[in-house]
């Protein structure tokens, strides 16, 4: 009680400085907590966080005098949803999940973003949101080993070769979540591409019947997959294409086929009464600039939002990301939308199925 | 007869001695000493505990009382199913962990104290690794061309690699692991305060040594063992990133229900009332263990 009694008055004095630093304009730096010079960044850690601390964070710091603050916790609306009804937000920029970001709409968790102050006229349609702007985008793919297929040989290309197992022999695994694995069902079964939505229910979860039997693991944990081709435990599977391609980029004997995988998107959100907010709009700015993007896809592969990005990263890595032009126009179109009124339902039946 | 054999004076009982009435300076004392401890509960245990349990009571639109959220972890089969699965499993990493924990309590508490704290060193090395750290290392281990089927293979015990991970061998390996000292530890306590000569009487009174440990030590250490058993059990019940990891599609705790409730669907009152079903549940197994073991005599102080 009394805890969130205090902070909300520190919360209050944040924002009453912000609020003076704006009032002053660009010639105070500091005022009573230096809160103004200040952003607290909330990201991913890992390799992820060191890569955007490198092309994003340091170079704002150094073009702008503004620290950053880095907290390294992987961001959910959760996290957010407990700051908010605290009355004790902390963090200026929270990197959220599209699904996390479209629920935290919902819920009147964030702010919008002033788009006067964001130069957005080169990013992909999908990146722009009123509360968020997209950062990067990551792929599920089918993965595989290619010491079990290797390169100049075939290997399979769809859904429906996964789901083959006589022609194509090998152990598999996929992620122990209904979200996407109904799609892959569908695509397995025929329906194209762009047909997938409204998802047929029925038919996906009768597809994944036949599956089932012949999935080895059920991964957890985007480590999962990597880790299950490293080990020769299982050839192919459903994937996150950054976690393959990083240790592809390192030498180990896997690879991605982008053919039907399904692209979803990463924002840079600002919680609402975030105690920074005209500076977390600067970042958002600065962080959207085709070089800073370009420079991070050249560390870590997930693609740029930003369609100027692209021409700017060495060759030799570009066709590895989800929005490379060949790549993005092999894969099938994600629907945020259809899940955020669906997911409930489905958790709860793929749960049921997953014991029957 | 185990009653006979254990009738040691208990705290509740109002016995003389131990449970004599202390002077009010001395219950001051006392109180001054618990204080910490008592404002640490309240603040990170009841309060918290108070707010979930108010959550899943009030409705997340209206701000009103409501019981739908009950309603919906009771209709919805899933969720009880899940818990049953929980209970199932818990109580087979439960029951392992008994058997396997006993003779090492034993052998702890019969030992000479040196080379005892030498071995409980053992016990409770696993405590200073990380968890995550564990499981890992448990799937290098266990899976497919992991190092133990490649010893099997080897030498021709196995023709081909045994699925132990991603099932539910695997889960109740790791929980196992994790667990055992819960259950050395106070069968330890227990096990240490057992006088040696009670045996030694059994023995001299023409009881061969199966028969003293049957009739007289097993049933002094029927405390410790209940008490084991709970903790385990309470501990395995909440269990998460271990069967996630270790298990297989049939290896659903309700834990993890409840965080997708709670990180997925952000719908903190229906998650509210799930923990709440879940904790009262729970009670009510506490309730018959203590029924039929009789807890309060360890928490009474051995």
């Amino acid at each position: 009680m009394k805890a969130g009694r205090l902070s909300r008055r520190s919360f209050v004095q944040g924002a009453a400085a912000t609020a003076a630093a704006v009032a002053a304009g660009p010639f105070v730096h500091t005022t009573a907590k230096g809160a103004s010079n200040k952003l607290v960044y909330s990201g991913w850690g890992g390799a992820y966080q060191d890569a955007v601390r490198e092309a994003i964070l340091q170079p704002f710091t150094k073009a702008t005098g503004i620290e950053v603050v880095e907290i390294k916790i992987g961001p959910t609306i959760a996290h957010v949803k407990a700051q908010v009804q605290s009355k004790n937000v902390e963090w200026d920029v929270a990197e959220l999940e599209a699904p996390d970001m479209l629920r935290g709409k919902q819920e009147g968790l964030l702010e919008k973003i002033d788009r006067s102050r964001i130069d957005t006229k080169d990013l992909v349609k999908e990146a722009i949101d009123d509360v968020g702007i997209g950062c990067i985008v990551f792929s599920t793919v089918l993965a595989y080993s290619t010491l079990a297929y290797p390169a100049g040989k075939p290997h399979p290309t769809s859904w429906a070769d996964f789901w083959d197992v006589k022609k194509w022999p090998g152990r598999r695994f996929l992620q122990d979540q209904v979200k996407l694995n109904l799609e892959f069902a569908l695509m397995a079964d025929g329906v194209p591409n762009d047909k997938l939505y409204p998802i047929d229910v029925d038919r996906a979860f009768k597809s994944l019947n036949r599956i089932k039997p012949h999935i080895a693991v059920w991964w957890k944990k985007g480590a999962q997959p990597p880790q299950l081709l490293t080990d020769k435990e299982a050839d192919l599977g459903s994937s996150w294409n950054g976690r393959i391609t990083g240790e592809k980029w390192k030498g180990a004997p896997m690879d991605v086929e982008w053919g039907q995988g399904m692209s979803q998107y990463q924002f840079y959100n600002i919680p609402k009464g975030a105690p920074n907010r005209e500076n977390a709009l600067r970042f958002i700015d600065f962080a959207i600039k085709p070089e800073r993007q370009a420079r991070s896809a050249e560390l870590i592969p997930y693609g740029p939002t930003n369609r100027k990005a692209i021409s700017l990263i060495d060759k030799k890595k570009a066709p590895d990301l989800p929005t490379y032009p060949e790549n993005l126009k092999r894969q099938a179109p994600f629907n945020e939308e259809w899940w955020l009124k669906n997911e409930d339902a489905l958790i709860k039946r793929w749960e049921a199925w997953k014991l029957a | 007869m185990e009653a006979r054999l254990t009738s040691a004076p208990t705290t509740r009982g109002g016995a003389p001695g131990a449970g004599a009435r202390p002077r009010p300076a001395a219950r001051l004392r006392l109180l001054g000493l618990l204080l910490p401890a008592l404002v640490l509960l309240a603040v990170f245990f009841v309060l918290p505990l108070g707010k979930v349990a108010l959550w899943s009571l009030v409705d997340a639109r209206d701000g009103g009382f409501t019981v739908a959220y009950y309603a919906r972890a009771v209709t919805e089969t899933i969720y009880l199913r899940v818990i049953l699965n929980t209970f199932r499993i818990s109580l087979y990493v439960t029951v392992i962990c008994l058997l396997l924990g006993y003779p090492v309590a034993y052998l702890l508490a019969t030992v000479r104290p040196r080379v005892a704290s030498l071995l409980m060193i053992f016990v409770v090395l696993p405590f200073w690794i990380s968890l995550l750290v564990r499981l890992y290392a448990w799937i290098v281990l266990l899976q497919k061309s992991g190092v133990i089927n490649a010893l099997l293979l080897r030498l021709g015990l196995a023709r081909e690699p045994l699925p132990l991970v991603y099932n539910f061998t695997g889960v109740v390996i790791g929980m196992v692991h994790v667990l055992l000292p819960f259950m050395i530890l106070p069968l330890y306590s227990v096990m240490k305060g057992i006088d040696p000569n009670l045996m030694a009487a059994a023995r001299n009174l023409g009881g061969t040594p199966v028969q003293a440990f049957r009739r007289v030590f097993l049933p002094l250490s029927y405390p410790g063992i209940g008490a084991g058993m709970l903790m385990v059990f309470m501990l395995s019940i909440g269990y998460f990133i271990t069967p996630a990891l270790l298990g297989g599609l049939k290896e659903t705790f309700i834990a993890q229900l409840i965080e997708q409730q709670v990180s997925v669907l952000i719908d903190w009152n229906f998650a509210a009332a799930l923990a709440m079903l879940l904790l009262a549940v729970t009670l009510l197994m506490y309730y018959v263990f203590n029924r039929v073991l009789g807890l309060d005599r360890i928490w009474g102080g051995v």
